[in-house]
């Protein structure tokens, strides 16, 4: 594909991938406290709501009168969470192929494009802490490739990584409980606007005309 | 911490011109947020809070939504000017105005916005979810606060306080007849009201416990005693700073009605061999004390705080009544006669002074030396269970054809010899309705078949007649025959209306003839001579007295948010344009749109951004 500048389209797209690894990292805070003392008054609806439509910003959830901090969300501010930050990152990363399905005049995103794009993420902090994400850059190109389905983006990696790292948040209790259920929900619906939202930032950066037809 | 104080002290205002000097009884408070003394002036504030005209508050709050809209932000300047409107209305909202009441600007643009788009507040939080300016986002927490149960719309609270505020004062002081009624009447009526709310939080399922409350204390037991009382504290502390600098300090843990008496005396335990003072601190304590109020009240909301004003007013002796001239409620010591208010109005006289004047002017007329109304209304105290027993739909009934009547000059009126004395009649329940039912009909006809002097003058025949049919000096019959003629004359009058299409005035003539005819039943010439001078006054280009605005109008402007019939209902009728605070037009072709006139005043419309999400 043809970008108008494509260093600052490699950097755009990476910025707004890491934006949305932290947004989703913080989302899951914010929604998180709301076990702690919110639970009859925040609706959980409009957490979903405000994160879906802000997706590289969560400043909004505090108008719900969520906070983060050591009596909400204290069991979140241990090192070894701290570590989920890059491996929500490096998630999102590895599924920077995906964006070859948008197609210009001048054809997808090559994958020295995309390489480039994953790069760029990697370099900001991404990591594949402890190898907690089992799926890679290279096995989700190749599907794309292939055009197979791909599977969905879903939390098992984050559940698998809270069970045998974060104690605090293994334990079973309501709180617990409640972070597990909504993750799964959200982490699959945050990508999909994610991965919309790329797809916006690449019309914005290609030298073709999408007009107002996306080709996928 | 939230504090509030109170105290009632007794002060000598001069009201009405200066001619006349009245007792008021102030009180002392502050609210949370807020370690200052707020003056309530019992009476003068809620009379002033019901008959609050919020239009320039809301004009200015509608200014700041458009200009907001404009630059993406409100206005402080502008926030400054609807808050400065606002805070006169009471002196809860002046105290509460940066903590309570800080986005009530905000809030009324909220409400705006959701009337004139016609959109819930739900729809109004899904467009603002992606803010795109701080005005949105403004909007946006604003809304989450409501959703989430952090805050109110203040302003439609304010609004629907002024509506409680005016049920329960017409409620509690409104009277049938323009008399005072004994202290004990007035405080069941009070009573009865707050009970019957009281019924229906309880039966809807309110937490009684949580519902607007005050709480009384002394003002060195308040919870910021300590701050509100500074100086003191500190000498305190100086003297006690060995045994509380080694304190252990209390661990945070919930209050509850089992431990709230361990923990009080747990720090009394501190105190507890503290030898009083010496003369000198006990001299400057002394200083200290008395200027400050005897009782502290915390009222926990507005409408605790006007339920204050209602107790502490009755306990003082601060009476209400309705000026049968203005209709708007005013101070009536007991004991006083007239039922005229001692308000200037827009003639520049009180309606008092005016209606001393309108006698002077007739009794000249008559040859004879001018009467003052303070003699005109006079009811024994023993008629008020009777008289509160009728119900008329409205003020003007027997109470002012009472005065009318007392002013019939003697020639006119024919006592009844005392052998034509009738036993007394009760009126039948169902005669009582068809009686308010005409009155009703007539009163919506006001303007069309009658004018409101008319009105007034009908409904004063009307109550006459009822009080003569009571004390046997008339017969039902008459009465019927009365509203037989008023029923006629109302269904020819929609007939013809309905023919026609246009508003009936044949049906004039015949009330006329009708006051003729019945003239010497009833009706005292000297009330006809007094509606002639007003008259005359009229044409004269002089305003007539009590017809300056319907009574109703002049007392209470309705400002009712959600049919907005005020002058932006104006601004609003097919000009205004209702997308204005968040429409769908570009935001760089807003000045090119089209513009009004309102009020003479050039408005030029922007075109703002609607914000729409997928």
């Amino acid at each position: 594909m043809d970008f108008i500048n494509e260093a600052a389209a490699v950097s755009g797209l990476a910025d707004e991938i890491v934006k949305g690894g932290v947004c989703l990292f913080n989302a899951v805070k914010y929604i998180y406290s709301i076990a702690e003392e919110s639970f009859y008054t925040v609706s959980i609806k409009d957490a979903f709501k405000i994160v879906l439509n802000n997706i590289t910003d969560t400043d909004s959830l505090t108008a719900l009168g969520l906070r983060i901090d050591s009596e909400s969300c204290g069991e979140m501010l241990g090192e070894e969470y701290e570590k989920v930050l890059p491996l929500m990152v490096y998630s999102l990363a590895v599924r920077i192929p995906v964006l070859k399905n948008l197609r210009g005049a001048s054809g997808p995103m090559t994958d020295d494009q995309l390489y480039k794009v994953y790069n760029a993420v990697m370099a900001k902090g991404a990591e594949n802490y402890k190898e907690a994400v089992t799926e890679s850059f290279m096995e989700i190109k190749y599907l794309v490739r292939k055009g197979k389905r791909l599977p969905p983006y879903n939390a098992d990696w984050f559940k698998t990584y809270i069970y045998t790292n974060v104690p605090s948040l293994a334990e079973i209790n309501n709180k617990n409980m409640f972070l597990l259920g909504f993750a799964d929900v959200l982490f699959a619906m945050f990508y999909s606007c994610l991965e919309e939202n790329l797809f916006e930032k690449i019309k914005e950066y290609s030298a073709d005309d999408f007009g107002d037809s996306i080709e996928i | 911490m939230n504090v509030g104080y109170a105290r009632v002290n007794a002060e000598y205002v001069r009201i009405n011109k200066g001619s006349e000097v009245r007792k008021t009884e102030t009180a002392v408070f502050a609210v949370t947020g807020s370690r200052s003394f707020h003056k309530l002036e019992l009476s003068k504030a809620l009379l002033r809070f019901v008959e609050f005209d919020f239009t320039y508050f809301w004009e200015q709050c509608i200014e700041a939504g458009r200009n907001a809209r404009k630059t993406g932000r409100i206005s402080q300047n502008l926030k400054n000017m609807a808050m400065n409107a606002l805070v006169k209305c009471h002196p809860y909202v002046e105290a509460c105005a940066a903590t309570e009441f800080a986005d009530v600007v905000l809030d009324c643009i909220i409400a705006y916005i959701c009337h004139s788009e016609g959109i819930g507040l739900e729809e109004l939080w899904a467009r603002c979810i992606s803010p795109k300016s701080l005005y949105e986002k403004a909007i946006f927490n604003r809304v989450s606060e409501y959703k989430t149960g952090r805050g109110i719309n203040q302003w439609i609270n304010i609004v629907r306080m002024q509506e409680y505020a005016r049920s329960k004062i017409k409620f509690v002081y409104e009277c049938d007849s323009n008399i005072m009624l004994r202290p004990e009447d007035y405080r069941t009526r009070s009573e009865y009201f707050d009970l019957a709310f009281s019924v229906a939080a309880n039966e809807t399922g309110c937490p009684m416990d949580k519902l607007p409350s005050v709480k009384m204390y002394t003002p060195s037991s308040v919870p910021d005693a300590v701050f509100m009382m500074g100086r003191m504290s500190k000498n305190i502390y100086r003297r006690l700073s060995d045994v509380l600098g080694s304190a252990e300090m209390w661990e945070e843990k919930a209050l509850n009605d089992h431990n709230r008496d361990q923990t009080a005396l747990d720090a009394f335990s501190y105190v507890k061999d503290m030898p009083r003072p010496g003369e000198n601190d006990m001299r400057f304590a002394l200083e200290a004390v008395m200027e400050l109020p005897d009782t502290v009240y915390v009222p926990d909301s507005f409408k605790a705080l006007i339920d204050l004003e209602f107790t502490l007013m009755q306990q003082k002796g601060i009476y209400l009544s309705k000026c049968p001239r203005c209709g708007r409620f005013f101070v009536r010591d007991l004991d006083e006669k007239s039922p005229y208010c001692n308000r200037v109005n827009s003639s520049g006289m009180t309606c008092a002074e005016q209606i001393n004047e309108e006698l002077g002017i007739i009794a000249m007329k008559n040859g004879e030396a001018p009467k003052t109304e303070e003699k005109a209304p006079e009811t024994a105290p023993e008629t008020v269970p009777e008289e509160t027993e009728e119900k008329l739909p409205e003020e003007h009934t027997e109470s002012e054809h009472t005065d009318e009547q007392e002013m019939s000059p003697e020639p006119t009126y024919e006592p009844v010899p005392e052998e034509e004395h009738h036993e007394p009649i009760m009126i039948p329940k169902e005669l009582e309705k068809r009686c308010q039912r005409v009155y009703n009909m007539l009163y919506k006809r006001i303007g069309t078949l009658m004018t409101e002097k008319e009105f007034r003058e009908w409904s004063g025949y009307l109550s006459d007649t009822k009080r003569d049919i009571r004390d046997g000096e008339a017969e039902i019959s008459q009465m019927e025959e009365f509203l037989d003629y008023w029923e006629t004359a109302v269904r020819k009058q929609s007939r013809k209306r309905r023919h026609k299409g246009e508003p009936d005035t044949a049906a004039q003539p015949e009330t006329d003839v009708y006051h003729e005819s019945h003239g010497e039943n009833g009706l005292s010439s000297m009330f006809d001579e007094a509606v002639k001078a007003a008259e005359d006054k009229e044409d004269s280009g002089i305003s007539p007295a009590g017809t300056e605005s319907a009574p109703e109008e002049r007392s209470f402007k309705p400002f009712n948010p959600p049919k907005y019939s005020t002058v932006l209902e104006a601004m609003m009728d097919g000009k205004y344009k209702s997308d204005e605070l968040l429409s769908d037009a570009p935001l760089d072709k807003a000045v090119d749109d089209s513009d009004i006139t309102v009020n003479g005043r050039k408005i030029t419309l922007p075109n703002w951004e609607k914000i729409t999400r997928e």
